[in-house]
């Protein structure tokens, strides 16, 4: 005797037959689901105080056709209740390496936070236990996950936490299996570029200061007050313009009169960003794990011009207008990409820090 | 609500019930995992583009793992303590599906994830891996470790070796 795929489908199906789950309570549902809201909301540590109404109508007008980069409500930098002081922070540019940080903890509740830019699984080493969850959005358009969690302290004893990120696509096998698991692949996966970075606070941990460049959604300082680790401006007033069409220019507009910064954050290795301001081309940059960067720092309004494009189109030295790329090029769907335009407060922005 | 959700809930609701019961093997478990999984799509409902279902299969599946790790699953405390003496002769009571409904209960929840989307949903592996998040050849070393583990499983090794002899 032995059993097939049939007795497992009749074994499912009988089963789960048992019950049949209760009526679907939709005041229930959304009840959670506002609860939820308010909980990420609040572990963002965001708490809402205006709107800017007159922006919206400001830029009305010039949104019209391609709606662009929205100018989000204020946000007040109000701290999320439990993260404290940041212990220790490094960004990295790789996947598929051991990285090693190490800290001295305020007391015996220490948190971490690793963002990622795209789909890793994480392995978190503190001595001989192994800590391993999923990392980033693991599809275009799909939730940014952060892995976060605690580390066993006591107040002024010095720790080394080793920690591993992989392609999740690349994890073969059963993440709970620890430090053989975790062993095992790093061996077997090569590493690739990608980008990811760490954060380890006293206290407990929220994802408010996820650097821009990784995280969809804005960012505030952390906790103790710190920037995020890119050094990156904050992002909170900005709502990034996506696209999953490639070859289809996106229009931006910085219209708050400040200096900006604007990222195109395209994953694809196979795809090139270009970005101009009317029919000047002010930036031209291969996609990947890092976004493309262009600073600008004329407190001025602009309206600015994204599209992604198949690399192979790119030619040496090239530096089309929009209008005659848009001739090459037939529009076609495409992973998702993202650009938007960030004030940028004044006074010099730092370069980004990677921990590599 | 959002466009579509209600009725949306209203068609698969039963169905991801025992989608989840599967995983959870437990009703009470289960409906509250659907509940939070349907809430969570509910956030998110006007962005999910086409068919929601991979999405709220990937909450599902994503929330079964979360609690997996994070809630207590110790013993549950109760005043009587229940008798362990069991006169009856399983050998010959214990059917083979119970034998193998017990093995499927020892799989581990990312092994259980893809018996249940595969061989309950009908899903294909291709599309198990996109709910799952990951790569076609985890979903298909997971479904083989899978299927390995519950012939070597001893509830059904017992079962078998009872009808040989």
């Amino acid at each position: 005797m032995s059993y097939t795929e049939q007795d497992l489908r009749k074994v499912l199906a009988e089963r789960s037959t048992g019950g049949d789950g209760g009526p679907a309570r939709l005041d229930a549902i959304a009840r959670k689901g506002r609860a939820l809201r308010r909980r990420r909301r609040w572990a963002a540590g965001l708490t809402v105080v205006a709107v800017a109404a007159t922006g919206a109508s400001l830029l009305s007008p010039l949104l019209r056709d391609t709606a662009t980069v929205e100018v989000a409500a204020p946000v007040t930098a109000q701290p999320p209740r439990e993260e404290g002081k940041r212990l220790a922070g490094a960004r990295y540019e790789t996947a598929g390496e051991l990285r090693r940080v190490t800290l001295t903890p305020l007391s015996a509740k220490t948190s971490f936070r690793v963002s990622c830019i795209a789909g890793l699984r994480v392995f978190i080493r503190q001595e001989n236990a192994v800590q391993s969850d999923l990392c980033g959005s693991l599809t275009n358009g799909g939730p940014q996950l952060h892995m976060m969690g605690s580390l066993t302290t006591r107040p002024g004893v010095p720790i080394t936490v080793d920690v591993v990120a992989l392609p999740a696509k690349a994890v073969d096998g059963d993440p709970q299996d620890g430090a053989a698991e975790m062993e095992r692949l790093l061996k077997a996966v090569r590493p690739t570029p990608s980008l990811w970075e760490v954060a380890v606070h006293d206290g407990g941990i929220s994802t408010r200061s996820c650097s821009p460049d990784i995280c969809d959604s804005g960012t505030l300082p952390a906790g103790g007050g710190e920037d995020n680790l890119a050094g990156l401006p904050p992002s909170n007033g900005t709502v990034p313009k996506s696209s999953s069409m490639v070859g289809k220019a996106v229009k931006v507009v910085d219209a708050d009169g400040m200096a900006s910064r604007t990222v195109i954050r395209c994953p694809g290795t196979d795809l090139h960003a270009y970005l101009w301001e009317k029919d000047r081309l002010v930036m031209s940059a291969p996609c990947g794990a890092t976004p493309a960067i262009w600073d600008d720092p004329r407190p001025a309004s602009h309206t600015l011009r994204a599209m992604v494009v198949p690399k192979a189109l790119v030619r040496d030295g090239d530096a089309p207008e929009p209008a005659d790329l848009q001739q090459r090029v037939k529009p076609e769907t495409g992973p998702r990409w993202t650009v938007a335009v960030q004030p940028v407060p004044a006074g010099p922005v730092a370069p980004p820090p990677v921990g590599d | 609500m959002s466009d579509g959700f209600a009725d949306y809930v209203a068609q698969r609701h039963a169905r991801l019930c025992r989608t989840a019961y599967l995983l959870t093997r437990d009703w009470g478990t289960a409906e509250d995992l659907v509940q939070t999984a349907l809430a969570k799509a509910w956030g998110a409902w006007r962005r999910i583009e086409g068919d929601p279902d991979p999405y709220v299969y990937r909450i599902i599946a994503n929330t079964h793992a979360s609690w997996w790790r994070r809630r207590w699953r110790g013993e549950v405390p109760t005043e009587v303590i229940p008798d362990v003496v069991e006169s009856r002769d399983f050998t010959h009571e214990v059917n083979q599906r119970d034998a193998l409904w017990t093995a499927i209960g020892g799989l581990s929840r990312r092994q259980r994830a893809v018996v249940v989307l595969h061989y309950f949903e009908e899903m294909t592996l291709p599309q198990v891996a996109e709910v799952l998040g990951c790569s076609l050849s985890t979903v298909k070393t997971q479904a083989a470790r899978a299927l390995a583990r519950l012939r070597v499983n001893g509830g059904v090794r017992e079962i078998r070796e009872t009808v040989k002899g």
